[in-house]
């Protein structure tokens, strides 16, 4: 669940409903992290710079980054040596908005061992504008073997949505 | 054998992680063609001595350390292409067994594979940066640095022979020196020798490789040598894995500290900010070292990298990656040490020790054939 805003404590009932395992988002400070430590039987997620991530790691305040905004080469290279020293694993949504965008975060994760997730914001949009469709298997995507990122962009769809 | 075309370049050097910074394809004259196909390989083995000046005192130290080290023995790869480009590599270790199945393939396909070794993944970036037209540096930043700061080295010298060390890295420039610092030398009388040459904001780390044994020593030692200046820090004081040892180092030594990356429990060293920097001799080029260094990044700590040791070769390449690398506080390396360098460009530094990288594509440097003759032992 992400709510990107503070909620409060009282409301962490989520823990006891079958399904959720974590929260993104939750709160808007170190301070208020380090709070709620050790109370919520949720994993605890925050985006990537939001809480120090040293001391993210020296405290145990969060159980994973949220890397977002395009991430791409040497920052996301950094960001997978931290999550995977740390054992801190990196949720992708750095590229969500676009068929091309899974497909690099779909490479990119397949890379990087720190990141154990990739978030597809796509699925929320009416087209993808890309022709492959995203194909989950049981909450897994193959990796387009084609060379490049192995997706083409459907020209129409494009036209459709461009705003001039 | 697959065309190497600029799509090619531009994915596999994306493959390697590298951060490719190349924005200009045109700069491509060997692969456009589709030759950085391996025509040759070659590995020659190496007996280089020490250099006259330190060879008995070396030899002796060694002697006393029980260490078998008569010479320095590294390996010097060329890796020939269709083009008529020859990469050069440096190994610390035979790598011929690598060296097998190489030729007929493209240089492409190695880029991102480090299982052929570090040897001869220098050769593979040297090419790689030669068919781009840019220098090796360039393949890991789109904007390094333009020098590095290498710093002087000594063994446990005696202490007028470490005078005479010291005097002469000044004169070439040197202000940073690090000294093996052993049982059997007097660190107070080792350092008072170089004081009495050394300016005021000359910078001496003492390497103790675990040699003063226990943290009231390493304290002690810190105390005697408080009235020098010029001390800085220590490195690896005492054995690596004694971490409570660090701990109360940490606490109470007031100079800088450095711990062999490596060997250490690196994730304690980070979230207790146990050291100021770590020196990286892991001979791990490209992404293990970027991984360290964007580490560093997140907590202050810097690197001291002396991955590239024996020859002019891997001190090159060695200052080309970490002109890409703004954690890399020091690069470190033997080849004062040797009596030479085998690589035809004199490794001049500006005052203070800075090494201006090559701006020629590739690593920027020729082999010396003759001397690679007269060293060659395989």
């Amino acid at each position: 669940m992400s709510k990107n805003s503070t909620i409060p404590l009282n409301r962490v009932i989520l823990a006891e409903i079958p399904g959720y395992f974590g929260l993104e988002s939750p709160l808007g400070s170190t301070e208020d992290y380090r709070e709620l430590r050790g109370k919520v039987p949720l994993r605890m997620s925050e985006h990537w710079g939001v809480v120090d991530p040293m001391l993210a790691a020296r405290e145990g305040l969060l159980d994973a980054c949220i890397t977002a905004s395009p991430t791409l080469g040497r920052t996301i290279f950094g960001q997978n040596a931290y999550a995977q020293l740390y054992k801190i694993p990196l949720w992708d949504e750095s590229s969500c908005w676009s068929g091309i965008g899974l497909a690099v975060q779909a490479h990119q994760a397949a890379a990087y061992r720190g990141i154990e997730f990739t978030v597809d914001a796509a699925v929320t949009a009416e087209d993808d504008l890309v022709k492959e469709p995203f194909t989950m298997k049981d909450g897994f995507y193959d990796i387009p073997q084609q060379p490049g990122l192995g997706v083409t962009v459907d020209d129409d769809a494009v036209e459709k949505y461009r705003v001039r | 054998m697959k065309k190497a075309t600029r799509r090619r370049w531009m994915k596999q050097s994306a493959a390697a992680g590298l951060g490719f910074s190349l924005s200009r394809p045109s700069a491509l004259p060997g692969a456009a063609e589709g030759e950085l196909k391996i025509t040759r390989v070659e590995a020659f083995g190496l007996r280089v001595p020490f250099d006259q000046r330190v060879r008995e005192n070396m030899l002796d130290n060694y002697r006393r350390e029980n260490t078998d080290r008569p010479a320095y023995v590294p390996w010097i790869v060329k890796i020939h292409t269709a083009a008529g480009l020859i990469g050069l590599g440096e190994s610390k270790e035979d790598p011929r067994a690598h060296l097998a199945g190489m030729t007929g393939r493209s240089v492409w396909e190695f880029l991102p594979d480090g299982r052929i070794g570090p040897g001869l993944m220098i050769a593979i970036y040297d090419l790689v940066a030669q068919a781009g037209g840019v220098p090796v540096s360039r393949l890991f930043s789109p904007k390094p640095r333009p020098t590095v700061q290498q710093i002087w080295w000594s063994h446990c010298l005696r202490p007028d022979l470490l005078q005479a060390e010291a005097k002469r890295g000044l004169d070439l420039g040197y202000m940073v020196h690090k000294v093996k610092s052993r049982t059997y030398e007097d660190p107070v009388e080792q350092v008072a020798a170089i004081a009495e040459v050394a300016p005021h904001d000359y910078q001496i780390y003492m390497d103790a490789n675990g040699s003063f044994g226990t943290p009231v020593k390493a304290l002690a030692v810190a105390e005697a040598l408080q009235r020098f200046n010029q001390v800085k820090g220590f490195e690896q004081p005492i054995a690596h894995e004694n971490i409570l040892g660090y701990r109360r180092i940490r606490q109470d030594l007031a100079l800088r500290l450095a711990v062999h990356y490596e060997a250490v429990d690196v994730r304690s060293f980070m979230l207790e900010s146990l050291c100021d920097a770590f020196v990286v001799e892991d001979w791990q080029w490209g992404p293990a070292l970027i991984a360290k260094s964007e580490l560093c990044k997140l907590t202050g700590q810097k690197l001291w990298v002396e991955n590239g040791l024996f020859t002019g070769i891997s001190h090159v390449f060695q200052a080309h990656q970490c002109a890409a690398l703004p954690e890399a506080e020091f690069t470190i390396s033997l080849t004062h040490i040797a009596e030479d360098d085998i690589v035809v460009e004199p490794f001049a530094v500006e005052k203070g020790g800075f090494y201006k990288i090559p701006q020629k594509p590739g690593l920027g440097i020729t082999l010396d054939e003759a001397a690679l003759d007269k060293y060659r032992v395989v």
